[in-house]
């Protein structure tokens, strides 16, 4: 690709606009994936354009040069669609129906480029076909092995995607979605990733490997007109989508340093204004209270003595401990908390306090303290039986299996709470990945353990398995679903175990060394709805 | 032929589902078309985000490996964890506790300042510290005092000195750097915050502001059982503080009394004064009178709480149930009071003016406030009370100015109606006698009198051969011409009924026989009255008059009914059926009244 920055100063790009962008890969690899401008700002006399990956996740936004912008493929934003402005609301959203028209044929382009390939690779059943849209190079499947996923993930779960979208955009919120167009780069075309768009130029780069939840918020159930009210009270997710302007789209702390690990955020997060401009903030690690510079940061160490969190230590074995924190009794930790997290979960909402919500931290200790390394909040009464309202790995303990010790912690306390839970939604790529396997595996270890009883076939329901687990009947029966145990047989509903499922089972659980142990739970609900509101 | 029909039947959650091998069932894959029938659930997830590139690959990488790849998974934002300086920032000094870490409330609130000193006051303070003495954390304190005493307004100086503790001319440099600093910043104040919501609404849509405060409460639709709760603890409330207002509205008139008292009781030392009463002669008189008026039958009510000084009310007057009627009369009784002084004193001093002594002053010791006197006024509480408190009315209470002592080993048994070999008196009165009891009206038999716990006195009643006259005997018979010359409150006495054999009697002989008997006072024979307690028989005189006075109602009125505890003053009840252990001939003891009060005897 050819530089553009020579040319760029004769076309001016503005917010709203369309074009390849220059990125790298997991593979090591330079892609051009289209992205849209969303902000343009100038620094030193340099243009610097802030772009959103389309179908990427938000957390790839990120400001670019001049130098990484294909110019020769730039769109502009379309007539109908204001350019979007700093207080958000309107921009390039999509959703007019020429728009949708437009995504429609590209959609349909992009089925047909989708067969070819199957056909290409010959490969039986055509999978998935929107749903895993063909990424880069398709990594050199064994094809044995693609031969019995297509026995085993048949093409149930292929169009439905597109149309149950499609659906949900005219009926279930539409009212605000279509009225109010979606900010700058919400919306997602399908299938866009589509190999034209996608242009390889080798390069290298490390991969990142990502394993965080984050439970997201509700659909928009706001005001059709866009006037800002104020969303809802309960529960911890955003369900207000005038709020989601263009100031929140774009992350706005370029660094944090927590005790020995630097952090780049994901998200918006609302620090005070004056620190969102410094390179680096600082936050202390036990307490998490923020802080300009490493100066104060030192200065902040001699007055702070707390070497865990704030809270009362519930849960302790071998180093793992969990504290449980009251979003009322201890607002200060509570606000600093959710202000770190926010930087990792994009549905997060912060616009009320913490009042009704408690905080399971859960901790490392060494020698230094007891160091954060992922939580999740709950709110003390859930009307909707959400047993986890935010989630969250910190990303230097990503991947390691932590998410699905906290996961597994909050269901160890619904059991002894004598309840069944879900996470509240929505849920965030991360979070659906972790809950589905945890779901996976926790179904998967009963299942297996079943014992035929006076000879027969063993057999257990729905029910039971939820509250043997306290996983919601819902989550149960999407992940039998999921994992593809449900069959119709002979009249009846039967549970059927591949040996795929199995094999992968025990593979997975081989490596599953983290375990909470109840024995060393030491924890007994309150029943808040006899306390003080909150 | 296997392939039945196309819509299967919905997922039932409660119904088994019997768990198979694939390997088992080598012809599932026919049926496999009708699994579409299971309804898809949603994910959970933005339905804009579910089909974002990473998640989707991340997703047909798990399901064709069946687990994740390293290049295969979401991909984020970097993060490092190598900050170097990191040792040397946190102290690695802290030893894990035995136990579960617990957190008192309120021990996070340390006094610290939340301001840090930064790069440039290191620089400042230490410029500073050469002209005077400041350390970095005094300046901390002046600095985190000057930003949360101003609002939106930084404060002046002179409100900087009232605000700051130090010496004007150290408070003068620290407010001239702030004022300074805080004029270059961008930020309202230099201890960053997260913003706050602004009262006019005006920044609902402030990206930047976060944790506003939750205006309206959350539905409670789900909690009604709380608000059920909530209200009749709010009624509890009310309750109490009405009974609250009410208990100190006592107190107000109780204390007027006691100072009306207090007066009165000046007053009579002073007519003594001028009547040279000294030697309390007069004094007596009185009080002997009074006591016609006054009689001091505590034991005749039942003893509860609220009416400990109820010997000093009319008797006539007392009703069962308390009422507001009671308080007036408390008035009347305080007033009556002063004239009467100390009670005791039908064993007057002689000692010179001693009017007041311990003991008389104890008589003024009114129930004090904590003495809750008045706890159980109110209705409601007495029945709880009694469920509570099996005695009742009866239960032992200590009364001020007594005192009580422990039972003597020695003295054991030394009780006036034991026998002189079990170190008893044997006084006469308690002997067997014949005896009648005045509810029903009839003649038991024989029987003796003690005292029991509490002062309650009972009745052992023997078997003889002769129960069946007693039992004939007419009581009006007996009851009649008595000359009441006995010195003893109680009727033994010499009974003279010369005449009147009842008619229905049969067993004449004997019968006349008794009767002469008991006439010529070679029988004994006890009619209760009224305290059968020697402590009182000096007060004897009235005694008589009194118990003819309460003979009255107590006759009339027909208590059967009536509860125990609230029934008036029972004196010597007789038992309700007199027959119920009589069959040994022995002394079968029966707890028949229960009046007694020993308190006088300390």
């Amino acid at each position: 690709m050819t530089k553009m920055a020579d040319n760029s100063s004769s076309v001016e790009i503005v917010e709203g606009c369309r074009l390849p962008v220059l990125r790298k890969n997991q593979e090591h690899e330079d892609e051009w994936p289209l992205a849209e401008i969303l902000s343009v700002k100038e620094v030193s006399s340099r243009k610097l354009y802030y772009v959103h990956y389309i179908d990427f996740n938000k957390r790839l936004d990120e400001w670019v040069t001049t130098e990484r912008l294909d110019m020769k493929k730039l769109q502009f934003p379309k007539k109908d669609a204001k350019t979007p402005t700093k207080n958000g609301l309107s921009g390039s959203r999509p959703s007019s129906p020429e728009r949708d028209r437009e995504r429609e044929r590209e959609r349909e382009r992009e089925r047909e480029r989708e067969r070819e390939r199957e056909v290409k690779r010959k490969v039986e059943p055509a999978p998935v076909a929107p749903q895993v849209p063909p990424v880069i190079p398709v990594p050199s499947l064994p094809s044995s092995a693609e031969a019995t996923q297509a026995a085993v993930f048949p093409a149930v779960r292929e169009t439905p995607t597109f149309k149950s979208r499609e659906d949900h955009e005219l009926t279930t919120n539409g009212n605000a979605r279509r009225l109010i167009p979606a900010p700058p780069g919400r919306k997602r075309k399908a299938n866009c990733g589509g190999t034209d768009e996608m242009i390889k130029v080798l390069q290298y780069n490390k991969p990142q490997s990502a394993s965080v939840f984050l439970p997201p918020p509700e659909d928009s159930q706001d005001s059709s007109d866009g006037i800002p009210s104020a969303p809802r009270m309960t529960g911890s997710l955003v369900s207000d989508r005038s709020h989601d302007d263009i100031v929140t789209r774009m992350k706005n702390i370029e660094c944090i340093e927590l005790g020995r690990h630097r952090l780049k955020p994901w998200y918006f997060s609302p620090y005070p204004q004056e620190l969102t401009s410094l390179p680096i903030l600082y936050l202390c690690e036990f307490c998490l209270k923020y802080l300009k510079s490493l100066k104060c940061l030192q200065r902040h160490l001699t007055k702070c003595n707390l070497r865990h969190p704030p809270g009362n230590e519930i849960y302790r074995k071998g180093t793992i401990s969990f504290f449980e924190i009251d979003g009322r009794k201890n607002k200060n930790y509570s606000q600093n908390l959710c202000l770190l997290a926010k930087c990792f979960l994009d549905h997060k909402t912060l616009y009320y306090d913490t009042d009704p919500f408690l905080f399971y931290v859960m901790t490392e200790y060494d020698s230094k303290g007891f160091h954060i390394v992922g939580y999740f909040s709950k709110e003390k009464e859930s009307t909707e039986d959400y047993n986890v309202a935010c989630i969250l790995t910190l990303p230097p303990y990503q991947r390691r299996g932590y998410g699905k010790l906290l996961i597994e912690f909050s269901y160890e306390l619904s059991k002894v709470e004598g309840k069944t839970g879900t996470p509240e939604k929505p849920l965030s790529d991360l979070g659906l990945l972790s809950y589905r396997s945890y779901w996976s595996q926790t179904i998967l270890e009963i299942l297996m353990d079943l014992k035929p009883d006076n000879g027969e076939r063993p057999q257990i329901t729905i029910n039971e398995i939820s509250e043997i687990t306290s996983v919601k009947k819902e989550d149960v029966i999407s992940t039998l679903q999921y994992l593809n145990l449900i069959n119709y047989y002979k009249g009846q509903y039967i549970l059927t175990l591949s040996e795929d499922i199995v094999e992968g089972h025990e593979r997975a659980m081989q490596k599953r060394h983290l375990r909470i142990d109840p024995k060393c739970l030491h924890f007994t609900p309150k029943d808040w709805s006899k306390r003080g509101k909150w | 032929m296997s392939k039945l029909s196309f819509r299967a039947r919905a997922l039932d959650a409660s119904k088994p589902l019997p768990v198979f091998r694939c390997e088992d069932l080598p012809d599932l894959h026919e049926y496999a078309s009708i699994n579409r029938a299971v309804p898809q659930m949603p994910t959970g997830m933005e339905k804009e985000e579910e089909s974002e590139h990473h998640l989707q690959r991340a997703i047909s990488a798990q399901q064709v490996y069946g687990e994740k790849r390293d290049n295969m998974v979401i991909p984020v934002p970097e993060a490092e964890s190598n900050i170097t300086y990191y040792d040397s920032l946190y102290p690695g000094d802290f030893k894990m506790p035995k136990q579960l870490i617990h957190i008192q409330p309120f021990s996070l609130d340390t006094e610290q300042p939340d301001y840090d000193l930064d790069s440039d006051d290191e620089a400042f303070v230490n410029k500073l510290k050469k002209k005077m003495e400041i350390s970095y954390l005094q300046f901390e304190e002046m600095i985190d005092r000057l930003e949360k005493g101003s609002g939106q307004q930084a404060v002046s100086l002179p409100e900087a000195k009232l605000l700051l503790k130090e010496d004007d001319e150290l408070i003068k440099e620290v407010f001239d750097y702030w004022s300074r600093k805080r004029k270059n910043s961008k930020a309202n104040s230099l201890i960053p915050t997260v913003k706050q919501e602004k009262r006019d609404g005006s920044s609902t849509s402030d990206p930047y502001v976060a944790f506003r405060r939750r205006t309206e409460k959350m539905q409670t639709r789900k909690n009604r059982k709380n608000d059920e709760a909530s209200y009749e603890k709010m009624l509890k409330l009310r309750r109490d503080l009405s009974r609250a207002v009410t208990i100190l509205e006592m107190i107000k008139r109780r204390e007027k009394s006691k100072r009306e008292l207090l007066h009165l009781t000046l007053e009579i030392f002073e007519k003594r004064n001028v009547m040279s009463d000294f030697g309390g002669e007069v004094m007596a008189e009185v009080l002997a009178e009074r006591a016609l008026v006054r009689p001091q039958i505590i034991p005749l009510v039942p003893l509860t709480n609220q009416y400990r000084h109820q010997d000093h009310m009319d008797l006539k007057d007392y009703k069962s149930k308390p009422e507001k009627t009671e308080v007036p009369r408390q008035k009347r009784k305080y007033e009556k009071k002063p004239k009467v002084l100390p009670p005791s004193s039908g064993t007057p001093h002689h000692t010179g003016p001693v009017v007041f002594n311990a003991k008389d002053l104890n008589q003024y010791d009114f129930p004090s406030s904590d003495d809750e006197p008045f706890s159980q006024l109110h209705s409601g509480s007495s029945e709880a009370e009694e469920e509570n408190d099996p005695d009742g009315a009866y239960a032992f209470r200590r009364k001020a100015g007594c005192q009580y002592y422990a039972a003597r080993q020695d003295r054991v048994g030394s009780w006036p109606w034991c026998g002189q070999w079990e170190g008893g008196l044997a006084e006469a009165r308690f002997r067997y006698s014949l005896t009648t009891v005045t509810m029903p009206r009839r003649c038991l038999g024989m029987a003796r009198r003690r005292v029991g716990r509490g002062g309650r006195v009972l009745l052992d009643r023997a078997y003889t051969d002769f129960d069946n006259i007693f039992h004939g005997l007419d009581p009006d018979m007996l009851d009649l011409p008595f000359a009441s010359t006995s010195e003893t409150n109680t009727s033994e006495r010499s009974s003279s009924f010369s005449s009147s054999l009842s008619p229905s009697s049969p067993t004449s002989t004997d019968l006349s026989q008794i009767l002469l008997n008991i006439k010529s006072c070679r029988w004994r024979h006890f009619r209760p009255r009224t305290l059968p307690l020697h402590e009182l028989d000096n007060a004897h005189p009235l005694f008589r008059r009194l118990s003819r006075s309460l003979k009255r109602p107590l006759s009339a009125s027909t208590t059967g009914g009536q509860p125990f505890g609230s029934q008036r003053p029972g004196r010597v009840v007789p038992a309700p059926t007199p027959v119920a252990g009589r069959c040994n001939g022995d002394k079968v003891s029966r707890q028949l009244a229960c009046s007694g009060h020993m308190s006088k005897c300390g």
